[in-house]
C-alpha cells in the first residue's frame, strides 16, 4: 500500500505532509507531556522489531500464499496511539529513504494511510473502547480479555485498512494520475484490501494474544488480572471462531463496496464520463464540461499550490507532440548516455592510477 | 524467507556508498535535500502528456550519479518495488484513453500510452534522486541536518535509534527463520500455529533489550538529549549548487528543451 | 570505595534475588563476581548503578546510591554491558564514544579529542568511523569498553566481557581489562579469565555471599566451588 511520489500531485502531496506533520506535532507534544525518557528506546525497538516482522512470511493455510504485517495496530496496543504513529512514521520514513518504498514526496500520504489511521483510527474506535468495554464478561475476565484482543486486532485492521486503501483511491484520484475511473479503482482496491487486512488481523491477534499470555502489562489497557481461568479459549479455537467471522463480515463489507463506490463517486465528482476524467484529457470539444467537484478540487489545488509552475499546470497545449520535441528527447538520452560513459571512463582512470 | 537476509544485504551497502568521500557526499545535507524534494516535485508536476519535455530532467540524475561515483544499476535494483503499484495505476490509462495522440507514419499513439510512459518515467525519476541523496549523506549527517530544520528531537533521535536496531532485529529474525526452517522443511512460511509465538518471542526479547538499552543510555547521563553531529557549515559551492540546480529545474520545467533542441536540428 | 550495608532485593515479593548483601571493594582492587546462573549477579550490578532501588545502602565514594546523587555515581561508574549491542546504539563508534561525554556538559570537540585518545590507547583508531552494526564481535566488544573508557570512569563495572570470543580476542580483552588502572568489578562464568584478571573474588548463592577472599584462594577451592554449582577453572583441573 506505499504510495509512489509518481502516483501524487505535488497539491495533494503537500495536504498529505500538512495533515501528518500536524499528527507528528501532536503525538510528539503528548508525549513530552508524559516527561518519560523511558518510552525512546522502547519505541526504537518496537519500530525496528516491527520493520523485521514485515519482513517474516506468513502462510495462510490452504492457500500457499502468504500475509504480511503493516503493524499500526500491533503498535499502537503495545505503546498507545501517539507513540505508535511516530514509531510507524520512522518505520514508513526508513523503507522510503532505504528501500525505495514509498518515496519522499508520498512520505506524507504514506504516513496518513498507514500510520494514522493504524494507529489513532484503530486505537481510539476500536482497541481502548473494547479493552475498557465489558463484552464477554461472562466468560470470566481472562477468556473474555482474549477474546476482546482478538477481535479488536481484527477489526481494526480490517477497518484501518479499508480507511487506507480508500485514502490511496482518493489521493491517487484526485492528483489526477489515473485514467481508471474512480469507481472502478474503489472496487479493486477496497475488496483485496479487506483480506489483506483479515489476514493482518489474524497475525496482529496472534502475537497480541501471545504477548497477553506472557506479559499482559505490556499491553495498553488490559489490566492485570488474576481472576478464573474458567471457559478458557485456546489460542486455536479463538483463530478459527475468528477466521469464520471475518469471512461473514468480509462478504458483506465487498458487498458493500462493490455496489456503493458508484454513488460515492457520483456525490464525488458528478458524472465522471463527462467530467472529471475527460476534463483531464485534452479533447477540444469536452474541454469545457465541468462538474461542481472537479472545480472544487481545481479551486483547492490552486489554493494548496505554493510552486510557482502551478500557474502552467494546463499548459499541454500539444507539448512535444511533434517530431522535433521526438528529435530532441532522442538527443537528451544520448547526451545522458554520454555523461554515463565519461563518468565510467573517469572512474576506471581513477582506479588504476591509484 | 530471505527477504530479512536481502534487507540486511541492501542496508550495508547503503551504508558503504554513504560513507564515500565525492564532492557530491561532501555538499550539504540541506542543500541536497531541498534540490532532491524540489527536483521530485518538478518532475512530478509535467503535465501527463509531456513526455518529450520530461526527459530532459533524466539529465540532473544521470549527471549526479557520475559526479557522486555511484552506478545507475545500483538503484534500479530497487524499481522493483516502486515500479508494480505505478505500473498497476498506469497500466489502466491505454484502456481508458484511446484517443490517438501521435502517429508514427500510419502507426497511433494513444493519448493513455504516452501518458502511462509519463507516469512511469516519473517514478524512476524520482527513486533515482531519493536513491542519490541517501547514498550519499549518512543517517547522522542527515538526522544533524534535520534538526536544523527544527525536526523534533524526539523524531530525529527515534530514526537513528530505529535504524541502529534495525539491522540488530533483522539478523535475531534471520537467525529465527532460520533455526525455524531447517525443523519445518518444505514450508514456505510460518505456519499458522507459530504466528504468535514467533513474532512474540522476539517481541518479549526486544523489550527486554530496550530495557538494557534504556539503562545504558541512563549510565552515559541520557537525560532526553541526543548529541549530535555539527552539521558541516554551509559553503559557497553549497549555495551554488542549490541555486544553480534550482534555476536549472524551473526552466526545463518552463521550456520544453528536446522540442528546442529537436527544432534547431530538423529546422522545424 | 564500593560499600553495601544490608542490602536485599526482591522482584516479586517474598521471593528475594538477593538477600542481605554485606561487602566493601577498596579503590585499585579488582573484584571478580561469581555464581551459577539466577545467583544474583546481575541484580548486584544493577542496584549498584541505581538502575534497581532496593534496601539496605550501597554508597559509591562516600556517595548514597540514590535518585540525588544518581548522575555524580553514573559518572564514577562505567559498565560494559554483556550484548554490546545493547550499549552501541549509535551509528558509528564514534558517535557512541562522545554520547557520554556530551551528556555530561563536554563540547562535541572536545570529546571527540578524548575519544581519539581512547581509541589509540586500545590500538582502535580504525574503527573510529565505522558503522557500529558491522563491526565484528570482537570488535564490538572492544569498541564497548572504549565507550566506557571515554567517560574517564574511577570504577570499571563489567557483564560477562568475554563470551561468544575466539581465544585471540578473549585474550585481547583480559590484556586490555589488566591494562586498566581502575577499581574493577567483573561478573563472569569465565573463571579462567577471573583467575587471570581479579586479585579477589566474591561467590554468590541464592543472593546471598557465600564466600569472598582472594582469588587464588577461591578459585583453587573445589570443594566450595562445586557446592556452588561452579567448578575449577580448567587450567587447574588435572
Amino acid at each position: 500500500m506505499h504510495m509512489a511520489d509518481a502516483l501524487l500531485s505535488v497539491p495533494v502531496a503537500a495536504t498529505m505532509y500538512a495533515a501528518s506533520a500536524v499528527t507528528v506535532g501532536v503525538s510528539v507534544k503528548a508525549l513530552k507531556k508524559d516527561e518519560n525518557t523511558a518510552k525512546l528506546p522502547v519505541m526504537a525497538v518496537a519500530s525496528a522489531l516491527i520493520f523485521a516482522g514485515q519482513m517474516i512470511n506468513y502462510t495462510i493455510p490452504g492457500t500457499g500464499s502468504s500475509g504480511h504485517l503493516c503493524g499500526g495496530m500491533l503498535l499502537s496496543a503495545l505503546l498507545g496511539p501517539q507513540a505508535g504513529f511516530l514509531s510507524m512514521v520512522v518505520i514508513l520514513a526508513i523503507q522510503a529513504l532505504f528501500f525505495a518504498d514509498g518515496g519522499l514526496l508520498a512520505l506524507g500520504a504514506n504516513c496518513w494511510n498507514m500510520a494514522f489511521y493504524g494507529c489513532f483510527v484503530g486505537y481510539y474506535l476500536i482497541w481502548r473502547p473494547m479493552m475498557r468495554g465489558r463484552l464477554f464478561a461472562a466468560r470470566g475476565e481472562k477468556a473474555a480479555m482474549r477474546v476482546k484482543i482478538a477481535l479488536a486486532s481484527v477489526l481494526g485492521c480490517v477497518l484501518t485498512l479499508q480507511l487506507g486503501a480508500f485514502s490511496v483511491v482518493l489521493e491517487t484520484s484526485l492528483s489526477g494520475i489515473t485514467e481508471l475511473p474512480f469507481a472502478a479503482f474503489a472496487a479493486i482496491m477496497q475488496p483485496i484490501h479487506l483480506a489483506i487486512g483479515a489476514v493482518e488481523g489474524l497475525i496482529t491477534a496472534a502475537v497480541l494474544l501471545f504477548v497477553y499470555e506472557a506479559r499482559p502489562e505490556l499491553l495498553m489497557d488490559t489490566s492485570r488480572t488474576t481472576g478464573t481461568t474458567a471457559g478458557k479459549l485456546s489460542l486455536k479455537s479463538t483463530l478459527a471462531i475468528l477466521a469464520v467471522v471475518v469471512v461473514l463480515v468480509g462478504g458483506a463489507l465487498s458487498l458493500f463496496a462493490s455496489s456503493n463506490p458508484d454513488g460515492l463517486e457520483w456525490s464525488l465528482f458528478g458524472n465522471p464520463d463527462a467530467g472529471y476524467s475527460e476534463n483531464m484529457a485534452l479533447d477540444e470539444e469536452n474541454y469545457g464540461v465541468t462538474s461542481a467537484a472537479s472545480e472544487a478540487a481545481a479551486s483547492v489545488q490552486e489554493k494548496t499550490a505554493f510552486l510557482p509552475d502551478y500557474a502552467f499546470q494546463n499548459n499541454d497545449s500539444a507539448a512535444g507532440t511533434s517530431v522535433s520535441g521526438l528529435v530532441g528527447a532522442a538527443i537528451v538520452a544520448v547526451a545522458a548516455a554520454g555523461i554515463c560513459a565519461l563518468g565510467g571512463f573517469f572512474r576506471r582512470r581513477k582506479t588504476k592510477t591509484t | 524467507m530471505d527477504k530479512l537476509a536481502k534487507a540486511q544485504h541492501e542496508l550495508r551497502q547503503m551504508d558503504e556508498l554513504a560513507a564515500g568521500s565525492s564532492a557530491f557526499h561532501r555538499l550539504h545535507p540541506l542543500s541536497k535535500l531541498a534540490v532532491t524534494v524540489f527536483y521530485i516535485a518538478l518532475v512530478v508536476s509535467f503535465p501527463k502528456y509531456d513526455l518529450t519535455g520530461l526527459v530532459v530532467m533524466l539529465l540532473y540524475p544521470v549527471l549526479a550519479f557520475q559526479l557522486a561515483g555511484l552506478r545507475i544499476r545500483d538503484c534500479f535494483y530497487k524499481l522493483r518495488v516502486v515500479l508494480p503499484l505505478v505500473c498497476a495505476v498506469g497500466l489502466a490509462n491505454p484502456f481508458f484513453d484511446r484517443a490517438p495522440y501521435l502517429y508514427f507514419g500510419s502507426v497511433a499513439v494513444s493519448g493513455g500510452g504516452i501518458s502511462m510512459l509519463t507516469l512511469m518515467m516519473k517514478g524512476v525519476f524520482s527513486l533515482m534522486v531519493s536513491f542519490l541523496l541517501i547514498a550519499t549523506t549518512r543517517i547522522d549527517v542527515l538526522c544533524a541536518a534535520l534538526r536544523q530544520l527544527h525536526v523534533p528531537q524526539l523524531i530525529t533521535s527515534l530514526l537513528l535509534l530505529t535504524y541502529r536496531y534495525i539491522t540488530v532485529l533483522l539478523g535475531e529474525a534471520s537467525a529465527m527463520t532460520t533455526a525455524y526452517r531447517l525443523r519445518a522443511p518444505g514450508q514456505k512460511g510460518l505456519h499458522i500455529s507459530a504466528w504468535g509465538s514467533f513474532l512474540g518471542q522476539l517481541l518479549l526479547r526486544s523489550m527486554d533489550r530496550a530495557q538494557q538499552l534504556y539503562g545504558s543510555m541512563l549510565l552515559r547521563g541520557y537525560r532526553g538529549e541526543f548529541p549530535y553531529c555539527a552539521p558541516p557549515k554551509a559553503r559557497i559551492h553549497d549555495v551554488l549548487f542549490f541555486v544553480c540546480s534550482i534555476a536549472a529545474f524551473i526552466l526545463a520545467r518552463a521550456v520544453n528543451i528536446p522540442q528546442v533542441l529537436g527544432a534547431l536540428v530538423t529546422g522545424g | 570505595m564500593i560499600e553495601f550495608f544490608h542490602v536485599s532485593f526482591c522482584y516479586e515479593p517474598g521471593v528475594p534475588a538477593v538477600h542481605d548483601l554485606r561487602f566493601t571493594i577498596h579503590d585499585g582492587e579488582s573484584v571478580g563476581l561469581i555464581g551459577a546462573n539466577g545467583a544474583g549477579k546481575s541484580t548486584l550490578m544493577q542496584l549498584l548503578l541505581g538502575l534497581l532501588a532496593g534496601e539496605g545502602a550501597i554508597t559509591v565514594d562516600s556517595l548514597a546510591v540514590g535518585k540525588k546523587n544518581l548522575a555524580a555515581i553514573r559518572q564514577k561508574i562505567g559498565f560494559v554491558l554483556q550484548d554490546a549491542d545493547n550499549q552501541m546504539f549509535m551509528p558509528t563508534v564514534l558517535d557512541d564514544m562522545v554520547f557520554g561525554p556530551c551528556n555530561y556538559g563536554l563540547s562535541r570537540v572536545e570529546a571527540e579529542r578524548r575519544a581519539d585518545e581512547v581509541l589509540a590507547r586500545l590500538n582502535l583508531s580504525h574503527l573510529k568511523n565505522r558503522c557500529n552494526h558491522k563491526l565484528s564481535g570482537g570488535e564490538k566488544r572492544m569498541a564497548a569498553i572504549a565507550t566506557i573508557l571515554v567517560m574517564e570512569p574511577s570504577i570499571i563495572v563489567m557483564d560477562e566481557p568475554t563470551t561468544a570470543l575466539d581465544p585471540v580476542n578473549r585474550r585481547a580483552v583480559i590484556h586490555a581489562i589488566n591494562d586498566l588502572p581502575q577499581t574493577k568489578l567483573i561478573a563472569s562464568h569465565d573463571l579462567d579469565m577471573i583467575l587471570d584478571t581479579c586479585t579477589r573474588v566474591i561467590v554468590l548463592s541464592h543472593g546471598e555471599i557465600a564466600a569472598d577472599g582472594p582469588a587464588q584462594t577461591i578459585l583453587r577451592d573445589q570443594a566450595l566451588l562445586e557446592a556452588n554449582r561452579l567448578e575449577l577453572p580448567l587450567r587447574l583441573q588435572k
